[in-house]
């Protein structure tokens, strides 16, 4: 177990978590240019974005606090269904800000903000918890706290800012906002992927995950 | 300390910090994206040194909760005290270079390019220095605030992380809403770099006296905030100047005496003026937005291109405008006596305070034809669709701007014929692209070009050369004729406006070797290499 899970956890877990985050800014950038559509490009469409992200990963924070105490010995399990979850709202969430904008056109203007502001709590409440909860697990692992913090923090934003060189200088050149928006759910899946293949590795091995 | 005393304090320097360090991106971001002229992905830089700041820091806080015996308040009382200094130098320093690289550039060169480059460059290297030292707080404040070093409280982890995290969350989700909606209307750039110095002074220090130190590291730490303090307030005024704007603006051609004449900071962006013999330039954040200048002799501003709107429809009474900047154009609009009725939509609120520093421009506020309405011309649009008009009058900024998709894109074009009257005329500028024209061929049966603009229509452009002089000679501005026939130069701009031959382009651009413009395709603004 030492030998397997040691390099994985540590290593494996925080890379994909520098993925996590690569994804996370992709929908940001692109959800933002989506909404610009729906609202207008101004600083009312910027605020909706940066809070809702804000908000979502503060109580996804909070709530992967809990999820973490209550499912200790299952975190991976939830980390991965986390990623299904962001990536499969990724697939369909320009086509479904578009329906909503649409709904609510004749609207008084706060109904639109604010329903967008419902939908894109979900996913990003889910990109808020799993933070603590591969902290969780990597302090299960190392018993240092702010080594799991940092080294998961710092990677998660460096893929977030990697992310943003890549998606202005390469994605939105060479693919369009859509196929961008699937690239993005596509690391979430891939993510989930080698979470479950790290799993049933560790389960081989006849080791705790 | 005690534990409960460390977490509070934990939860606290987290939340103000995330307060100021959202605060400060938006700062920021407001002050690279007028320096960069707004160009298409900026957003995306901006956010991106900011984000290798706070991971980067993270990386640093790694090294320090690596450390077991430093006590961590100290450590983030001395971060926050150089993000402090680094904040309130990174513009004045950058500016100084910019003016010091200037001489070396210019033997390579496109010295205001190469300058401008340079400037963007290290904007983003004094983004990434101040994220850093904010980015080693937070999991620095973990390790300290809980305070379990030797790991006994596994359980208890990921929520008290949850804890901190949220509490960072909090600061900077208020942080945006407050700068952004709020701070940023009333105070000027200067002003809110200063006023976040400030504040990272202020936490440093509560930081350090509240922390378990002894006696000679808390005097150490008082003197040293009481030093920077003295810096920045006497060199606020020398650094700073009030011209933070003109230095990012004029870059290497920043001088002591420069200054704007006129400049409204509010959330929608910046609007500036220059002062200038041929019509003073207005600048809509970062980037020409045209001249108050009405004379299509003098032209500085293309005015004849607002003129010739005139020529392209023979009765066109209700009109919409979207987008005032000066005014100008507005003014001119309204000056042809067919037009009854204009509506204008504009973003920003900043350029009607602009405006109404030029009376001749200031008319058109108080002209009962003129309705307007500060709104995004798109969303304007798509909320009022059964407003008809008979002419479209956009004079769009460059087409490699951020966002600048929203006012090109075929769907654009698409909700802005849903809204014209039979035989109507949508006319905006393509900035030379060609792109911009092959788009509009997509969507309207005639198409017709003016010096740089485009027009479409589902009608024929037809109107005799003797209807066009005639449409040309009825403008009158404060009762006074426009053209004057006896007038050389005023006849030369007449018969050039009324000979203009509109041949309908929209086969040639259709044959191909050009992008089409769409919502999902973004192409004016990222099909091209970013540094274009």
């Amino acid at each position: 177990m030492t030998k397997m899970s040691k390099p994985l956890s540590s290593r494996w877990l925080v890379w994909l978590f520098f993925l996590s985050g690569m994804a996370a800014i992709i929908y940001q950038i692109a959800w933002q240019r989506v909404l610009f559509t729906s609202f207008g490009v101004n600083i009312e469409s910027v605020t909706i974005i940066v809070s809702v992200f804000m908000f979502g990963l503060g109580v996804g924070s909070l709530l992967g606090g809990q999820l973490s105490k209550k499912y200790f010995d299952t975190l991976p399990h939830i980390f991965l269904i986390l990623e299904i979850v962001i990536g499969a709202f990724g697939l369909i969430s320009m086509p479904l800000i578009k329906w909503v904008t649409l709904g609510t056109l004749h609207m008084p203007l706060l109904v639109l903000p604010l329903v967008i502001f419902g939908i894109l709590a979900v996913p990003t409440m889910a990109m808020g918890a799993t933070l603590p909860i591969l902290v969780a697990y990597l302090h299960r692992k190392t018993h240092l706290v702010g080594q799991s913090v940092s080294t998961l923090y710092s990677m998660n934003t460096l893929g977030s800012a990697l992310s943003c060189f890549l998606t202005v200088i390469v994605l939105f050149r060479f693919l369009n906002l859509s196929t961008t928006i699937l690239f993005a759910a596509l690391i979430n899946f891939t993510v989930g992927y080698l979470v479950f293949r790290y799993m049933r590795e560790l389960k081989k091995a006849g080791a705790a995950p | 300390m005690s534990a409960s005393l460390r977490l509070t304090l934990a939860l606290a320097v987290s939340c103000a910090v995330g307060f100021i360090s959202l605060s400060l991106e938006i700062v920021w971001f407001s002050a690279f994206s007028f320096a960069a002229e707004s160009r298409a992905g900026m957003f995306g830089f901006a956010l991106g040194a900011f984000l290798f700041g706070i991971g980067g820091g993270a990386w640093l806080g790694f090294r320090q909760c690596s450390r077991k015996n430093t006590e961590p308040f100290l450590f983030i009382a001395a971060v926050l005290m150089i993000a402090a200094a680094v904040n309130f130098l990174g513009i004045p320093v950058i500016s100084k270079i910019a003016v010091l690289a200037d001489g070396i550039l210019v033997q390579f060169g496109n010295s205001r390019m190469l300058n401008t480059a340079v400037f963007l460059v290290f904007q983003l290297g004094s983004m990434f220095l101040v994220a850093f030292f904010l980015g080693g707080v937070l999991p620095v404040l973990c390790e300290g605030g809980f305070g379990d070093r030797d790991g006994n409280a596994d359980g208890l982890v990921g929520q008290f992380t949850s804890w901190v995290y949220a509490a960072n969350i909090l600061g900077a989700t208020t942080g945006p809403l407050l700068t952004g909606f709020v701070l940023m209307s009333r105070y000027s750039l200067d002003q809110m770099l200063l006023a976040a110095s400030t504040a990272l002074l202020v936490l440093g220090l509560a930081v350090l006296l509240a922390a378990p130190s002894r006696p000679r590291q808390k005097i150490g730490g008082v003197v040293v905030t009481a030093l920077l303090a003295a810096g920045m307030g006497f060199g606020y005024p020398v650094l700073y100047g009030g011209q933070t704007l003109e230095r990012i603006h004029f870059k290497n051609a920043f001088r002591p005496d420069t200054r704007f004449k006129h400049k409204v900071h509010n959330r929608s962006g910046i609007v500036a003026v220059q002062a200038d013999p041929r019509g003073d330039i207005i600048y809509g954040h970062g980037i020409y937005d045209g001249r108050f200048n009405l004379d299509p002799i003098i032209d500085s501003n293309g005015i004849t291109r607002a003129y010739a709107f005139a020529t392209m429809h023979r009765n066109p009474k209700d009109i919409l405008e979207i987008g005032l900047s000066g005014g100008s154009w507005a003014r001119v609009v309204l000056d042809y006596p067919k037009v009854k009725s204009m509506t204008v939509v504009e973003i920003n609120p900043g350029y009607f305070e602009v405006i109404k520093n030029y009376p001749e421009n200031a008319t058109i506020l108080n002209d009962p034809r003129a309705t307007f309405h500060i709104d995004d011309g798109r969303r304007w649009l798509n909320r009022n669709p059964d407003r008809k008009f008979d002419f479209i009058l956009i004079n769009t900024t460059f087409h490699w701007r951020e966002n600048i998709t929203n006012l090109l894109s075929e769907e654009f074009l698409r909700l802005g014929q849903a809204h014209l009257n039979p035989g109507g005329v949508m006319y905006w500028n393509t900035t030379d692209s060609k792109d911009v024209i092959f788009t509009a061929s997509k969507v309207f049966e005639y198409v017709v070009r003016f010096a740089g603009f485009v027009a479409g229509s589902d009608s024929p452009f037809d109107m005799t050369i003797a209807e066009k002089r005639q449409a040309l000679l009825s403008y009158r501005n404060n009762g006074k004729p426009v053209f004057r026939p006896e007038d050389e130069k005023s006849r030369e701009v007449l018969e050039r406006l009324s000979n203009h031959p509109f041949v309908n382009v929209r086969d040639e651009f259709l044959a191909g070797g050009h992008r089409l413009i769409t919502d999902d395709s973004m192409a004016s603004e990222f099909k091209r290499p970013w540094w274009y």
